[in-house]
């Protein structure tokens, strides 16, 4: 079965006079069809820069490298006419700000519309007619009249599940949410975090989760891919690494997430030190100044992603905590 | 990559400023090297083409007066103008505009209805009814210009004011205990400086155009003294038998705004970018 | 005399027909963290800046250190600020971008203490530096070389400088990664310990506030809904918001967060003074008789109150 999306040594730099920046030092990846695989890194660590790159969104500065191919065809490089026959019908994303996708002087119904008239031979009758489905699939309360409304008239979560249902209206094979909830608030969150589940459970579609939040990925995801640095530096199914992490980075991730129900922490859990900039030179694992189990040879020898401890598991380190 | 370097790169602007450069240095120490005065009137030569014979590089006018002398003073007279009366517009101007834009409301609204009246008077009649009662000299020509300059800085700085007391450091300053004062010659103005310093690079050749405009009129410099104006003004009697009476002045002056106007642009370019 | 450090009473702030708080009254003692929790349009942060006198306030009072600071002049005002403190959200946004790091921390130096000469001024920024746990060559930089959680550490250490009171802390951490956030809240905690200044928490993360918190506060649409110490708030909530708050919060081990609690999502055009409970329309325990006039903060269990016209008839697992 061909994956969904299969990213090979993507690289992505931004060449500027001070120097580069290497937002995606080299990352591979792989999104099965029907899969639900999340992303966790923090600010810098080139999460979103890889699907910006799938999707040809990058800026005009940035120099590639390596291959990305959806459903088998590479698109890496594709020129805007290629790409815009895929981008917003099989290969769709979702921004972390919905007021900013969102045209403002445009009513909502006719950014819906738009998307199958400019995809699919549909008539403008017809698109609308769709367009009410969607949002009613989407679970907006009164649907026919928010399709009269501009997006300024929508709060924030409402906005967010618009821009899902105009990602969903082609029925893609590949759906990638970046940051989907972070400018929501927390009981916001919750509802939209349960449309995704409830969106993949009809629609079979494959749907890429891209979070800083652990949290968030936890309960959508079949896999977690966590990157740092610009490289991914562990993979696995969810289950696995939210239980037992390789990786030391992960581990402080995972102890950063609170538990509301457990006891009161005297110190919060946080990891010392910041991540790398991305213009810095590499030097070792790009982890090793913050990381307890750090050595001498980390400091030099980056270690490259292998197979530990199965097959299904990936780490880049020299030192997995369950060695 | 700092302003200073982001100028620096830029060909175009460096050219420029050493353009002015070597104008304000011929301008300052050119006379040095010519025997000839400003004044003096040479009869064996007069409106002789520019050569070599009696140290006339420029050749000179109608009454025998050296154009070298003649034209490096009127870029003295020039420059000074332009950069005294900028200053005064910029010094007026900032703090007129960046108080009204501060402190909002009532004020704000006097202050900027009181621009308007002013930008509605006619200019030229306001410096004709100067001229009359206090007669003609170099400083009221510095205030008069300066005067009707600050008019548009005052506005530049106002709406440039507004949108930065909407930031969250002058938020931070007013909980920090800052009075008015401190916020507005601290916090918001030099955080204005940027656009500003392009605008007044922009406003120096307005006003320098503005002066030889007035001197062409014969309102601004008068004789024996000369600005680049009124050797303009001269030279255009001239254009058919010397022309380069009017051709010295005229070069001097198209080149000196045409690089101040390229260094405005390029210091626009490597001041307003955000940092980072 | 009474002793608190902070007392709300009945502050109101309207934007035009838009009520942003109403009746919202609590007191904050000296060295204690009072954690104030709400999502966006809460009003939680324009709580913060109506306590600073940052913008207008319609009616109410705010009583800081004995002294009514809503009829206080400017130069009194001034004086007053010595001792209330404010750390923001954006940390880059809140620091001048044309000035460095020493400028930035010298100027409460200079505006309240004028006489204080140079060296000593130097040496004052130094030890904060170290105490917010910076190198003391940060101080020559400027604000944009420094990544978000450094400029945070700069804002808590201008805000710091003169011993405050009480600090003020509008989302602190929430720009800040989540790896970073702890280091930022510790410090907080740890300059609490070492100075005893008093703080008021604000944030929409829960887990953040616990951490800190000696009681916490509930806001939800301009209103207080829930008061508690912070243990008796996070063991047993007493209002349907905050229960809902609580169990929207994504568990770490990955299983499914707890039955979503609200109905539905925020509304978001519906007016808040439509009379009745403003959480009315999304709460799971909603009755007709919940229509019927605004709940006010009433005494659930010692020391815990709740603004829910049911709080007596509804039992929570």
């Amino acid at each position: 079965m061909t994956p969904a999306l299969t990213i090979e040594k993507l690289a992505v730099q931004f060449p500027q006079r001070t120097g580069t920046i290497f937002a995606v030092r080299e990352a591979s990846l792989s999104v099965q069809a029907a899969e639900c695989v999340g992303i966790v890194g923090e600010s810098g660590s080139g999460k979103t820069q890889i699907f910006m790159a799938a999707m040809g969104l990058l800026a005009a500065a940035a120099r590639t490298d390596g291959s990305v191919r959806f459903e088998g065809r590479e698109i890496l490089g594709s020129p805007p006419a290629e790409l815009n026959r895929i981008r917003g019908s099989k290969l769709t994303m979702v921004f972390q700000d919905p007021m900013t996708s969102l045209t403002p002087h445009l009513r909502i119904g006719i950014q819906l519309a738009e998307v199958l008239v400019s995809h699919s031979q549909m008539s403008w009758h017809d698109a609308e007619r769709a367009a009410l489905r969607i949002l009613e699939r989407v679970r907006v309360p009164e649907p026919k009249r928010r399709l009269r409304q501009y997006p300024h008239e929508l709060s924030g979560g409402m906005r967010q599940r618009v821009m899902i249902g105009m990602s969903l209206l082609c029925e893609p094979s590949l759906l990638i949410a970046d940051e989907p909830t972070t400018a929501l608030d927390v009981t916001v969150q919750a509802h939209i975090i349960d449309l995704f589940r409830a969106m993949r459970e009809e629609l079979r579609m494959a749907i890429v989760l891209i979070s800083h939040d652990l949290g968030v990925v936890a309960g959508l995801a079949d896999r977690i891919i966590v990157m740092y640095g610009g490289r991914v530096v562990e993979s696995g199914r969810a289950r696995h690494i939210l239980q037992r992490a390789e990786h030391p980075y992960t581990a402080g991730l995972l102890k950063c997430i609170p538990d509301l129900k457990g006891p009161r922490l005297e110190r919060m859990p946080s990891l010392a030190g910041q991540a790398p900039s991305p213009c810095s030179i590499e030097r070792g694992c790009a982890f090793a100044a913050r990381c307890p189990r750090a050595d001498a040879r980390c400091r030099v020898e980056r270690p490259l992603l292998r197979e530990f401890p199965a097959a299904a598991h990936q780490v880049a380190c020299h030192f997995p905590l369950s060695s | 990559m700092s302003a200073a370097e982001r100028l620096r790169s830029n060909p175009g602007a460096v050219c420029a400023l050493a353009i002015i450069v070597a104008l304000i240095s011929l301008a300052l120490v050119g006379p040095l090297f010519n025997p000839n005065n400003i004044e003096s009137l040479d009869w064996a030569h007069v409106a002789a083409e520019p050569g070599v014979i009696g140290a006339h590089w420029f050749g000179t006018d109608r009454l025998g007066r050296d154009l070298f002398a003649r034209t490096l003073e009127g870029t003295r007279v020039s420059l000074a103008v332009g950069l005294a009366a900028s200053a005064i517009s910029l010094g007026v101007g900032i703090s007129y505009g960046a108080v009204a834009g501060y402190v909002g409301g009532r004020t704000d609204h006097l202050m900027m209805r009181f621009i308007e009246v002013l930008s509605g008077l006619p200019l030229i009649f306001f410096v004709i009814f100067l001229t009359v009662i206090f007669g003609r000299s170099q400083y009221l020509l510095f205030l008069t210009i300066g005067a009707v300059g600050w008019l548009t800085m005052a506005r530049i700085v106002r709406g440039q004011t507004l949108s930065i007391r909407q930031r969250e450091f002058i938020e931070a300053a007013v909980a920090s205990g800052a009075g008015s004062a401190r916020i507005i010659f601290k916090h918001v103005i030099p955080n204005l400086l940027g656009p500003v310093i392009v605008y007044a690079t922009l406003t120096v050749p307005q006003i320098i155009l503005f002066e030889s405009f007035l001197s062409f009129l014969g309102l601004g410099v008068q004789e024996p003294h000369s600005s680049l104006g009124t050797l303009i003004a001269e030279g255009a009697g001239e254009m058919e038998a010397a022309p380069w009476i009017l051709v010295v002045p005229g070069s001097f002056l198209a080149l000196l705004l045409l690089c101040m106007n390229i260094l405005g642009d390029g210091l626009r370019d490597a001041l307003d970018v955000k940092e980072r | 005399m009474s002793e608190e450090l902070l007392k709300v009473e009945n502050l109101r702030v309207q934007f035009g027909a838009f009520p942003a708080l109403s009746d919202v009254t609590f007191d904050l003692m000296p060295g204690e963290t009072l954690g104030l929790v709400g999502e966006s349009g809460s009003g939680k942060s324009t709580l913060a800046r109506a306590i600073l006198r940052l913008l207008p306030i319609t009616s109410g009072q705010v009583h800081f250190q004995g002294e009514n600071l809503l009829s206080l002049r400017a130069a009194a005002l001034r004086r007053c600020r010595r001792d209330l403190q404010i750390v923001f959200q954006d940390p880059l946004a809140s620091l001048n971008p044309r000035m460095s790091v020493a400028d930035a921390l010298a100027e409460p130096l200079k505006i309240y203490e004028p006489a204080l000469p140079a060296r000593a001024r130097e040496s004052r920024i130094a030890e904060m530096l170290e105490r917010v746990g910076l190198a003391a060559d940060v101080a020559r930089r400027y604000p944009h070389e420094f990544s978000g959680g450094q400029c945070q550490r700069i804002g808590i250490a201008r805000a710091m400088m003169l011993r405050p009171k009480l600090l003020i802390c509008d989302e602190p951490v929430s720009s800040l990664d989540v790896s970073i956030q702890g280091q930022i809240v510790n410090l907080l905690a740890d300059l609490q310990r070492e100075l005893g200044t008093a703080m008021l928490f604000i944030s929409h993360n829960l887990a953040v506030v616990r951490h800190l918190s000696h009681r916490v506060l509930v806001i939800y649409r301009g209103r207080l809904v829930e008061l508690a110490g912070c243990d008796a708030l996070f063991a047993a909530p007493a209002h349907p918001y905050t229960r809902a708050l609580l169990a929207a919060v994504p568990h770490p081990s990955g299983t499914p967060p707890d039955q979503v609690l609200t109905t539905s999502e925020d509304p978001g055009t519906a007016p808040a003074n439509s009379g009745g409970c403003a959480f009315h329309a999304r709460c799971a325990h909603a009755r007709p008789a919940c229509l019927l006039g605004v709940p006010s903060l009433e005494e659930v269990a010692a020391r815990h109150f709740a603004a829910c016209h049911r709080r007596r008839e509804v039992v929570y697992p």
